[in-house]
């Protein structure tokens, strides 16, 4: 049994994952409803225990509660499924442009890398800029492998850099993580597919060598494309569905079929790592979502 | 409260809760012992269920809420209707009564 409201109140309040402003205001008016009970009863001639008790009583069970305000407040409207989905659609236009020999790719990577960074940077991040976070990794990454393949005096900036990389990493899923798990697999969708493509199409020792042929790319520009737009509708739907599994279900399952797509069409060219690598993206990426299932 | 009457109940709060709100703007807490004290102590809800009602018909627009405080210093956040809170419950209102006729008329000679 609770010994305070308080304790009541963030039983509820701590299992509902959604924006901390919200979060909080849920939780000054219920703590003001139960108080407001608790007076009353007080009034009625109960002992603070009693009145403590009946108010708790009354109020229901915290675990329903809290589900039924997570469906409520989970919902993005249809401006947050945009955002959501948006960096992946500008990523999906960015490789058309980038295939047709266009410039205007270098303009949308400018615009991508500056707005996923400001929200990045943002003191209260909205639910949608999760999606944009996972591309500002990318520079962090791939200065890390290019260092890798550097003369010996890049290879000690090496050393340095690496590390403090992996620290930023670790730190961003961390944050992430502490705010709702399903961001996490949000976040580094665009990581699985990534590396399914990469890998698919290059050996690891050219990864390695960070000398990636890109006809390959090149030869399959529209199934590349259409990886990114499947992504951008899964965040959508993933923006704007209201029930916890059915988030999970819009996140886990594109990303599984773009992977698996990728692994059967390459299935003859691909090397084992390569598929294996590809498997393992998915299912890291997944971890964090299936991980609240456990139990 | 029986599991009939409780379904009743879950179908009928939207607009219970648009009833009340349509006389004067009110809190959470006051707004279950007024729709208590106006059904004779016959709708007697979980209190907890009233909040996701309140905040997803906030969400839908057909409530606005604000914050006050009280002498005390105790903070409450205040309900009332918007414009599209008004015409939800007119709409509710005249389904719920058309419903009604129609149910007191198949009934009424089996309770004859």
């Amino acid at each position: 049994m609770y010994k305070k409201l308080g304790e009541y109140v963030a039983a509820i309040c701590g299992t509902v994952r959604i924006d901390s402003r919200d979060r909080s205001s849920i939780d000054r008016e219920l703590r003001s409803h139960l108080e407001d009970h608790k007076s009353e009863l007080r009034r009625r001639g109960l002992d603070e225990d009693e009145a403590r008790r009946e108010a708790i009583e009354a109020f229901g069970d915290p675990h329903a509660i809290a589900r039924d305000l997570y469906i409520v407040h989970s919902q993005g409207t249809w401006r947050d499924a945009f955002l959501t989905s948006l960096p992946h659609l500008l990523v999906a236009m960015l490789l058309t442009a980038y295939f047709a020999h266009s410039p205007e790719c270098a303009i949308a990577l400018v615009v991508i890398a500056a707005t996923g960074i400001l929200q990045a940077v943002s003191k209260r991040a909205p639910a949608w800029s999760f999606s944009w976070l996972g591309y500002c990794l990318i520079p962090v990454v791939l200065a890390g492998i290019m260092l890798l393949d550097a003369t010996r005096w890049w290879t000690l900036l090496g050393t340095a850099y690496i590390p403090c990389a992996v620290l930023v990493v670790v730190y961003v899923i961390k944050e992430t993580a502490s705010r709702d798990l399903l961001y996490v697999t949000l976040m580094l969708a665009p990581w699985a597919i990534i590396t399914a493509w990469t890998l698919a199409t290059n050996s690891l020792l050219d990864v390695q060598d960070g000398s990636l042929d890109s006809t390959q790319f090149h030869h399959h520009a529209r199934e590349l494309v259409a990886s990114f737009v499947v992504l951008a509708i899964s965040s959508f739907v993933f923006a704007r569905i209201r029930p916890r599994w059915g988030k999970v279900l819009a996140l886990v399952l594109p990303l599984a079929a773009v992977n698996g797509y990728v692994a059967v069409r390459f299935w003859s060219q691909a090397s084992l790592w390569g598929l294996v690598a590809s498997v393992a993206a998915v299912l890291l990426v997944s971890v964090p979502t299936l991980w609240e299932f456990r139990e | 409260m029986d599991n009939y009457e409780r379904e009743l109940l879950k179908g009928s709060t939207d607009c219970l809760i648009l009833s009340v709100l349509s006389d004067h703007p009110t809190y959470g807490y006051e707004l279950i012992r007024e729709i208590e004290a106006r059904s004779n102590g016959y709708f007697h809800f979980r209190e907890g269920t009233l909040y996701p009602a309140l905040h997803r018909m906030e969400k839908e627009g057909l409530l606005e809420a604000r914050w006050d405080t009280i002498p005390g210093g105790q903070e409450r956040r205040y309900y009332s209707l918007t414009e599209a809170g008004q015409r939800a419950l007119k709409l509710r209102l005249d389904a719920w009564s058309g419903f009604a006729s129609a149910v007191r008329a198949v009934l009424k000679p089996a309770t004859d």
